[in-house]
């Protein structure tokens, strides 16, 4: 029973797999657990589909800095680098 | 060839929010970012001579930095405490997160929240990006850089593990940490909301 209670309750190595999943390829062993896991626990279903939610906002995210920088450098800095580029 | 009409002062103008935009997320440290984009600077000058206009300004600046960013990682890489870290912080946060006395359970239920089953137009509207963007403010930088690779590069985690000279598993540790802290931040903002 120990087993059982083990993978039933263990959310902190489920919760890793869920992710690992989405690029690796887990052992048939591991999906396995992972799986039944997830099938009695209603957080790490929620975890799994919240994290989908969040990777697809930062996916947005990312590509739009390309148009608008989420982070900016001061004037200060940009006449600094001008300067150097003069001398 | 045409290297005499770049106008170098108007790349900076252009192009510097964009570069550091980059250099900030991917190194986490905003002193060091700086410091990357004014050498992508100063080496594109260096090196007028051979832009050929074909690929675009952006993404010949780009390139440069890119080489920068694999520069800084190698040379940090004999001092390198990225283990160290992890191992230091881990008992923090698995006693934030988990009950190691019931095999790991969550400390706090995870309930469907306010972004659960939330449309594409919510996710990547105005409200919830800004959200997004100040959680990420949050995060601790070293873990940051790591995490958001995916996103920046498109690159697989083989390759990551390489540019920050890290190991798969210590990758997938940062991963999962970075991605709990997000969403316990992006619940706790929606509760307020």
């Amino acid at each position: 029973m120990g087993y059982l209670k083990k993978i039933l309750n263990n959310c902190n190595e489920t919760s890793l797999l869920i992710l690992k999943n989405k690029e690796e390829k887990l052992s048939f062993r591991q999906k396995l657990e992972m799986k039944f896991h997830i099938y009695f626990c209603k957080c790490c279903e929620n975890f799994e589909k919240q994290s989908n939610q969040i990777d697809k906002s930062l996916k947005a995210y990312f590509e739009s800095i390309n148009d608008r920088p989420a982070v900016k450098v001061s004037d200060d800095f940009k006449q600094r680098v001008k300067e150097k580029l003069n001398q | 060839m045409q290297s005499h009409t770049l106008n170098f002062t108007r790349w900076v103008d252009d192009y510097a929010d964009y570069l550091y935009s980059y250099a900030y997320y991917k190194i986490g440290k905003k002193e060091e970012a700086e410091d990357l984009v004014q050498d992508t600077f100063l080496s594109a000058y260096k090196n007028r001579e051979t832009y050929n206009g074909v690929a675009s300004e952006k993404t010949w600046l780009m390139a440069i930095l890119k080489n920068k960013i694999v520069d800084y990682y190698r040379k940090l890489k004999a001092t390198n405490n990225f283990s160290f870290y992890l191992d230091q912080t881990q008992e923090t946060f698995e006693d934030s997160f988990f009950q190691k006395d019931n095999y790991g359970r969550w400390v706090k239920k995870i309930n469907e929240n306010y972004f659960s089953n939330a449309a594409d137009s919510y996710l990547l509207g105005k409200e919830f990006q800004s959200i997004l963007g100040s959680c990420l403010e949050k995060m601790p930088p070293k873990l940051r850089s790591v995490f958001v690779s995916k996103f920046l590069d498109e690159k697989k985690s083989e390759d990551i593990c390489k540019e920050h000279n890290i190991t798969p598993s210590n990758y997938w540790i940062t991963i999962f940490r970075s991605k709990t802290l997000l969403r316990n931040c992006l619940e706790k903002r929606g509760a307020i909301s």
